[in-house]
């Protein structure tokens, strides 16, 4: 019965990639509003006549939509976007063009199913986006989550007896060229040591007192 | 010089095929489309004609040489001439083996051999008919994409009398600036508008240069055929119209332009 409802339904992909430009892609030729909002790319200029509306304007160049899984909890959704990577002028294709100018690489994405017809959406998806295949006549993009945590730092030090910095790493600021032990005793530049001391050791002389010499390199995580 | 020998040079010799062979072409390029919308298209290419061609009722002597054809040119090419076809030139060699199979008593049929042409190959005769062989290879594709590249100041600008409504126009101030495209096919025509305020460009081949291409004439003229290059072997080609950043010495002005180019196919 579906089928007699009225003009099937369309795929929607709005992309707005981290240098802000905005892309509109869908499986037809068609106008409609937009979740993504962005700068119109550069390549637009090579168009015959560029859409006067840059993110209603949907180019047809979504070909196919596959294996969309919804998790519902910090494991990635997922889905496959086929794009087709033929267009262009007659030495360089448009979608490789574009993956050259920048990345699409963490690229924000929102995928509709949208109803013509009715002006309305009746699925709706948001994501990053990863480039999954270059092939020669399409391009896939593969999609990763929209908090991922992979991509936050840690902590960017600890407080320990041991030194922080790499050897002769600004920091460090070390010259010549022979690497401590990232303790304060093998240290050449005291001044400079990025650590806590909390044992103090004095370089006496073993025959005027018997004190321990081996360098602390206790690690202390808070 | 193998282009030079030809395995049927008259309408009368035996060796040419029997009647009512395929003029076949495979596909040459990649075409996609979504659900709805406009195709896309891009020639990747330069498989050149493929001909099954028969010969039934032949002499031994005959059938060996059509034989000798295949085993010496098996890593080489021939030429084949289409007298039905307007004796148009096919320069390739039989890419499956040349079986004969005797029919009666010195009477010798070959079968469903293949002629491949040969993309990059010489020619004894390039084809030349430009009013029915050639094609159109626009600067705006009917689907709407731009197929010409530039680079440096190049204005997409609408003209009627353009082949595809659109030319772009280059200022031909720096030397630097050029417009470019890919084709598939035999030699090309460039064509182009003149007029009174047009310069000089520079026509280059896959990197050779043809020679420059002068804009101007007195009076505004509709687009003509500024350049024909005929003597192009079957391939996938680069047409580049470079700036000089010159003129005639009566022009009043710089402009290029690229409009079209007429492609053999």
């Amino acid at each position: 019965m579906s089928a007699h409802s009225g003009p099937a339904p369309l795929g929607l992909l709005d992309v707005v990639r981290t240098n802000g430009d905005s892309f509109h892609w869908a499986n037809a030729q068609v106008s409609a509003p937009s979740v993504y909002q962005g700068n119109t790319p550069a390549w637009a200029a090579t168009l015959k006549t560029p859409p006067a509306s840059w993110d209603t304007y949907y180019f047809p160049w979504l070909l196919n939509v596959t294996g969309i899984h919804l998790y519902r909890s910090q494991q990635a959704d997922s889905a496959n976007f086929l794009i087709q990577n033929i267009s262009g002028n007659s030495i360089q294709r448009d979608v490789a063009g574009l993956l050259r100018a920048a990345s699409f690489e963490g690229a924000l994405f929102a995928f509709r199913i949208w109803l013509p017809k009715l002006q309305a959406v009746s699925f709706e998806m948001h994501g990053t986006l990863t480039v999954a295949v270059r092939g020669e006549q399409t391009c896939t993009f593969a999609t990763k989550p929209l908090y991922d945590t992979s991509t936050t730092d840690g902590n960017p030090y600890t407080v320990s007896e041991t030194c922080q910095w790499n050897y002769a790493e600004p920091g460090c600021g070390d010259t010549t060229n022979n690497p401590c032990a990232n303790s304060y005793v093998t240290c050449r530049q005291p001044n400079r040591f990025f650590g806590v001391l909390n044992t103090f050791q004095v370089n006496l002389q073993p025959t005027l007192t018997q004190i321990n010499e081996v360098a602390v390199n206790r690690r202390r995580m808070i | 010089m193998p282009q030079t020998d030809i395995l049927n040079p008259t309408p009368t010799h035996p060796l040419n095929p029997d009647y009512g062979f395929q003029r076949k072409r495979p596909v040459t390029h990649l075409n996609l489309k979504a659900n709805r919308g406009v195709p896309f298209f891009r020639d990747i290419t330069d498989v050149g004609h493929q001909f099954v061609l028969n010969w039934n009722d032949k002499l031994a002597s005959h059938a060996r040489k059509l034989k000798w054809y295949y085993e010496q040119y098996r890593d080489g090419v021939f030429t084949l001439i289409d007298h039905e076809g307007g004796g148009r030139h096919y320069v390739g060699r039989f890419s499956q083996p040349v079986e004969p199979i005797p029919t009666s008593h010195n009477h010798w049929s070959v079968q469903q051999v293949l002629f491949d042409e040969v993309p990059g190959s010489p020619m004894v005769l390039y084809p030349g008919d430009w009013q029915d062989d050639a094609i159109w290879q626009l600067l705006i594709s009917d689907f709407g994409d731009v197929m010409a590249a530039v680079s440096g100041s190049w204005v997409l600008t609408a003209n009627a009398a353009s082949q595809s409504g659109y030319e772009y126009v280059g200022a031909n101030a720096a030397t630097t600036d050029w417009a470019a495209f890919q084709y598939y096919g035999y030699g090309f025509q460039f064509w182009a508008r003149t007029g009174p305020a047009m310069g000089i460009g520079q026509l280059v081949l896959d990197g050779t240069v043809l020679g420059n291409v002068d804009f101007y004439s007195a009076a505004a003229a509709a687009p003509s055929a500024l350049m024909t290059q005929l003597n192009v072997p079957l391939g996938i080609h680069l047409v580049q119209l470079n700036a000089t950043a010159t003129n005639d010495i009566a022009s009043t002005g710089t402009q290029i332009v690229w409009d079209a180019l007429k492609v053999m196919r």
